[in-house]
């Protein structure tokens, strides 16, 4: 498949002829993603976030000769920073194995920030305060997922990609991709069981 | 409708494709979550090229440190062909010196012996000096072939 859309396509022919403005271009349209890909794989340390990013971008600019067009650029880049994330965290945890980074022994409903106190349908409020505390304890229970399960639910809900491209991205067969999806969704829905108490 | 992300890139997959559905409100939470702000784009491209800008400009020191290091390496082996290719012609203008010494003082020394066993017939003495003059031309004439083909 080479479904590149036009612009990316463009400005990648000229960059991969040595043009380096449309080189930058590349970067400005694609830095708030990579970005924040990096930012949720580093649970919001945003300078290791971005010097991974900037390390993302300089790495892209080596292997543009090697580039095919056989992804989309976005799913190429996203590849890309994976692969220099799970580096760093290598080379800073040579010993951790990736699982054991952050997984959890035991999936345990906490308390939600104020769950208790939110009517109707609790995953969906209608209101910006219940809204925001929403989003906090979502967040809180993302970090709580094991590893490859978190990985699977960023790239798939919040980095927007496919199961195809974000199994090209970790590097994994697309129904390990789909089970670790469903596996951490369910996880998700017990530790929100006090907002899901609200819903149902 | 195929969301359309911030480079105008159109998705290739609908909503059930990604696996995530509109109704399900779990999935409508995770992908309402916001996401780092990034509102410094330009500075971050700029430090990205200038990153990039460094990295050819090392990667040009690079080369021609490569190219100066290769420079005395091919001159070192240019030379030392060059003293290869001198002995051996050396050795071989020795071998033919030698020979051709060899040859023209035997045939010298040859030549004189009969004339000094001739003499030597008539008047001895005259044979006795005859044969050393032509043993010591035969000396020289190696001598002087030895050293034209060391030098």
């Amino acid at each position: 498949m080479n479904d590149l859309s036009p612009p990316d396509g463009e400005w990648l022919a000229r960059a991969q002829a040595g043009d380096a403005a449309a080189f930058s271009q590349l970067v400005r349209r694609h830095q708030v993603r990579v970005r924040g890909q990096l930012a949720r794989l580093t649970h919001g340390d945003r300078h290791r976030a971005d010097d991974l990013a900037q390390q993302t971008f300089v790495q892209a600019w080596r292997a543009l000769g090697s580039f095919r067009g056989d992804a989309r650029v976005s799913t190429w880049l996203h590849r890309i920073a994976y692969t220099c994330f799970l580096q760093d965290e290598r080379a800073r945890r040579p010993h951790a194995a990736l699982d054991a980074i952050d997984a959890v022994d035991a999936v345990e409903p906490f308390e939600s920030s104020d769950a208790d106190s939110v009517p109707g349908d609790a995953l969906a409020p209608s209101d910006p305060r219940t809204t925001q505390l929403l989003q906090i304890d979502l967040a809180r229970a993302l970090d709580r997922l094991p590893a490859h399960e978190r990985l699977a639910i960023i790239h798939c809900y919040q980095l927007d990609l496919s199961h195809d491209e974000a199994a090209e991205v970790l590097g994994l067969p697309l129904g390990t991709l789909k089970s670790q999806v469903a596996r951490g969704k369910a996880r998700l829905r017990e530790l929100l069981a006090a907002w899901r108490a609200q819903e149902v | 409708m195929h969301p359309i992300d911030e480079a105008g890139d159109r998705r290739p997959h609908a909503g059930s494709e990604a696996g995530w559905r509109d109704d399900d409100p779990l999935d409508a939470a995770l992908r309402a979550l916001p996401g780092p702000a990034t509102d410094d784009g330009d500075a971050f491209t700029a430090a990205v090229m200038r990153r990039i800008g460094q990295e050819r400009a090392y990667a040009v020191a690079r080369d021609a440190a490569a190219r100066a290091e290769r420079l005395p390496a091919a001159q070192a082996i240019e030379r030392a062909q060059a003293a290869r290719a001198r002995a051996a012609r050396r050795a071989r203008w020795i071998g033919a010196s030698v020979l051709v010494g060899t040859a023209v003082g035997a045939g010298v020394t040859v030549a004189m012996a009969d004339t000094a066993l001739q003499s030597a017939a008539a008047w001895p003495p005259l044979g006795m000096r005859t044969a050393a003059a032509s043993a010591a031309l035969v000396v020289l004439l190696s001598w002087a072939a030895l050293r034209g083909g060391l030098r």
